[in-house]
């Protein structure tokens, strides 16, 4: 038994032969060999009162085995445990198991609550025995930024200036998930100049997790040499958990430590209010810190969302009945929400939607509340990177029967490649008409294309091309071009196609003895043509009746425009006219076709 | 006379202009897209719809509008307006030249790896030999003048044209006129040439050889031209969706982009459903 005491006191005394301490200011990042070995005797700069200098040591475990560190401290004398106020550690300095080759971090932090020179005895416990590390020495100078608070429910809150950098946290009172803790701080400047509180004191925020039950109120920019002012930090828990974060005042860190409560029975205290963010993370919601519901691009369609859950935990004895659920605010709104009043029962949860749909560029606020709790909303009206299209035809006025070139221009320089979706709608205007299926981009024989734009150019293109070919159709009515990006208002141009009078494209007439043939091919983009007049001439050029001819072919227009259309106002048309005489002696024909736009007229020659 | 004339015009006219007075969708022609189906185009000039797939496979074509040239895989077909097959031949060359102006009766072909001209002789398709096309030469077009006559349009391999006028009975040369023009690729429509060079086409005088018109090529590289119809030509570039048309009774010719099949079908890309009321 006693073999077996002096083993175990031989092998602590090895472990603790094997630690090695070196000046890390790499934070872990550089090897050893690079790293100053922790001197027997170690001065920190000279450090104002109420402030902090810090020094990072490495503890490496040397030997073949693993270490086990039972604590480091800072003692007020050589191989005493009296921790002196002014020099502290933070990081791993408690428990912490060393495998061979292995290290550790922790920061020595010097302090200072008064002026002058201190010591502190920095040691490691290693199975009891303590092993000194260096004996450390600062001069406390005059205050220059302090810190300090008065609160009842805080230990350190006594109005004295707070130290810096503490293993303490400074502990709030335990607070009701529907209430609020406030401690107010007092922030002195004895420097000799004006400083930004604003800058300098902040809460520490998990980059995984914004919410925080911890908030500050708000600070002026300014805070004159020789001044002190006052501020909040109020602890609201949403749930009943303990809360830590860090309240920063320049390089200085002060542990912040809270425990929300609710209620077990059941009220509206018990609730857990959680919601998943844009990323797909649940989060807690927490009455303290805003709800950002992002960045919503002014005008686009579509709207941040995210889905709360109102969940009434397990140990909770009673279901709890919500009364109030609402979104307040412009540009908030709440869907898919419960009747009210609704109740949650022990181990479930009930969901709703708040969207944020900006109206304008900005910060926008509003309030969610369930219950009697509430939860600020904020969220960000932006304009998108891509500026607002615009759109040019190389054909003005519009018309029938043209290949026609868009092209997309910006006014100034994208600051993003982007891709948009041009879209091409057509409205006739023709009574019964739906459609006209020639209206199309060529390029795809649809409506509908693709939109590049690189960044920094000021056009876009489809598959390389600026000038996109459109058919503008054979009938009278409005084309509209929608170009539409992620995230942007879309824009829509739209450009109106008159009634024309009938339009012919190409004609012939000819002697098939014993007929006279009349062929052409054109366009009535208002398909109201019906009425058509021949006047023939002889060759010499005289009129062979007092008065054309006049043939109603309204019928035959109308059902070729309105059964089974498959090219819009284009039509063909052939005449015959039998001749019982000599068709040579006939030298030409005026014809003339009326639509409610107008006639046209046309006078070929017979070949 | 004049009298008699009139009357007989009035009277005719009255009686049967209901009858005679004709309306439709105007027709294009066809054309052969990249992937080898051949497809109706309907509209005007610059307003084309594109029609489902007639044919499928084709390596190149030629319409007139009362009948066409198909060549399939070790094929070619004649076939009239309703795409009827007329006659089919065996027939396993790649650069065949194909011309129809009208009826299937002006159709001819020039089969250069056999030296053989295939004319349709109103009951089967005639075969004439040409030995006078020599090597180097290249038929950049074909046409048959009458039953007995076919013209070639000849690059020489100096880069000048020459036109030859061959008889279909015995296939010698009845003439030959050569032309102040480099072309690549011809089109001959009786009264003018069309000369495809790299960059542009130049219009010719058939008669006189005087430049009429030029126009720039939409688009640079090999071209493949073919009839879409008597007064239409089909030009494509090896990129698909890029094809043209030239309509030949244009004023001013001009190419017109033509739209390639329907890529991606919207809702609002559907059929007209206008209704009369």
């Amino acid at each position: 038994m006693k073999a077996l005491a002096l083993t175990a006191l031989f092998c602590s005394c090895l472990g603790a032969q094997n630690l090695a301490f070196y000046l890390d200011p790499s934070g872990g990042a550089s090897p050893v060999s690079a790293l100053t070995s922790l001197p027997a005797a170690y001065g920190f700069p000279d450090t104002p009162v109420g402030s902090v200098s810090s020094s990072v040591i490495r503890v490496v475990n040397t030997g073949p085995a693993s270490v086990v560190v039972d604590a480091v401290y800072v003692g007020a004398e050589a191989g005493s445990a009296y921790r002196t106020p002014n020099f502290t550690l933070t990081g791993s300095t408690l428990g912490a198991t060393i495998a061979p080759g292995a290290f550790k971090l922790m920061t020595f932090n010097f302090t200072p609550s008064t002026t002058g020179i201190t010591f502190g005895y920095l040691q490691a416990s290693v199975a009891g025995v303590s092993i000194p590390m260096t004996t450390a020495a600062g001069n406390g100078t005059a205050p220059q930024i302090t810190l300090s608070c008065s609160s009842s429910g805080i230990v350190q809150c006594t109005g004295a200036t707070l130290q810096p950098n503490s293993a303490n946290s400074l502990t709030f009172p335990n607070t009701l998930t529907t209430g609020t803790t406030q401690v107010p701080f007092t922030l002195t400047n004895s420097s000799a100049s004006a400083i930004n509180p604003q800058t300098l004191v902040s809460l520490t925020v998990p980059t995984n997790n914004p919410n925080s039950p911890f908030s500050l109120s708000s600070l002026p920019s300014t805070l004159a040499a020789g001044s002190s002012l006052t501020f909040n930090v109020t602890f609201a828990p949403s749930t009943a958990n303990t809360y830590q974060t860090n309240l920063l005042v320049g390089n200085a860190t002060y542990p912040l430590m809270g425990s929300g409560s609710s209620s077990v029975l059941g009220d509206i205290s018990s609730l857990v209010i959680t919601y998943v963010d844009s990323t797909g993370v649940r989060l807690t919601a927490q009455a303290a810190t805003p709800i950002s519901l992002g960045q919503s691009v002014v005008g686009a369609s579509g709207s941040n969302s995210f889905t709360f859950s109102i969940t009434n935990p397990q140990t909770t004895i009673s279901a709890v009945s919500v009364a109030a659920l609402s979104v307040s605010g412009t540009g908030f709104a709440i869907s898919q929400a419960p009747s009210l009043p609704f109740s949650v029962a022990p181990g479930t949860s009930t969901t709703f939607t708040v969207t944020f749909n900006a109206t304008a560029t900005g910060t926008f606020s509003g309030l969610l509340t369930v219950g009697t709790r509430v939860f600020a909303l904020t969220g960000q009206g932006i304009n998108s990177p891509v500026p607002n299209p615009s759109f040019s035809i190389d054909v003005q006025p519009l018309v029938s029967q043209k290949q026609a070139h868009l092209s997309v221009n910006f006014p100034t320089a994208t600051t993003v490649s982007a891709i948009g979706t041009l879209t091409m709608k057509f409205a006739p205007t023709v009574a019964n008409v739906s459609d006209d299926p020639a209206v199309v981009f060529t390029a795809t024989n649809g409506r509908q294309l693709q939109i590049d734009v690189a960044n920094g150019a000021t056009v876009g293109k489809y598959s390389g091309q600026t000038a996109l070919t459109f058919q503008t159709g054979t009938t009278a009515g409005t084309l509209t071009f929608t170009l539409t990006f992620p995230n942007k208002a879309p824009y829509s141009q739209s450009f109106t196609i008159t009634p024309a009078q009938v339009q012919v494209t190409s004609m012939n007439a000819v002697r098939q003895d014993p007929n006279l043939v009349i062929t052409m091919t054109g366009y009535d983009n208002t398909y109201s043509l019906g009425q058509l007049g021949f006047l023939f001439y002889d060759t010499s050029g005289k009129a062979m009746t007092a008065n054309p001819l006049n043939v109603d072919a309204a019928s035959a227009f109308k059902q070729l425009f309105f059964t089974n259309n498959q090219a819009g106002g284009a039509f063909s048309l052939r005449a015959s006219f039998p001749v019982t005489g000599k068709v040579a002696d006939i030298g030409s024909v005026a014809f003339t076709l009326t639509n409610s736009a107008g006639t046209t007229s046309q006078t070929p020659a017979f070949q | 006379m004049k009298l008699s004339l009139l009357t007989a015009i009035c009277l005719a006219i009255t009686a049967s202009i209901a009858a005679n007075c004709q309306v439709a969708t105007p027709s294009v022609g066809y054309v052969r897209y990249a992937n080898g189906d051949v497809r109706p185009i309907y509209g005007l000039p610059g307003n084309y719809i594109v029609g489902d797939s007639v044919l499928t496979s084709a390596e190149a074509v030629s319409f007139s509008g009362a009948g066409g040239w198909v060549s399939k895989p070790g094929t070619l077909a004649l076939m009239d307006s309703k795409l009827t097959s007329v006659v089919t031949s065996e027939v396993r060359e790649s650069a065949a030249l194909f011309h129809i102006d009208g009826s299937i009766e002006t159709a001819v072909a020039w089969l250069p790896e056999s030296h053989v001209l295939l004319h349709w002789n109103g009951k089967s398709l005639s075969s004439t030999p040409v030995s006078l096309i020599g090597e180097g030469d290249t038929a950049t077009s074909v046409r048959k003048l009458d039953a007995n006559t076919a013209s070639f349009l000849v690059s020489k391999p100096g880069g000048s044209v020459a036109s030859y006028r061959i008889s279909l009975l015995t296939g010698e040369l009845k003439s030959s006129v050569p032309m102040a023009a480099a072309c690549k690729s011809t089109w001959d429509d009786s009264s003018r040439i069309f000369c495809f060079s790299d960059q542009r086409l130049s219009v010719l005088s058939a008669a006189s050889g005087d430049i009429l018109q030029e126009l720039a090529l939409p688009v640079e590289g090999s071209l493949t031209i073919e009839e879409a119809s008597a007064r239409c030509l089909h030009l494509s570039a090896k990129a698909p969706g890029e094809n043209w048309l030239l309509h030949l009774d244009d004023k001013d010719l001009q190419f017109y982009q033509l739209p390639g099949p329907k890529i991606s079908p919207s809702p609002t890309d559907g059929a007209n459903t206008n209704s009369a009321k």
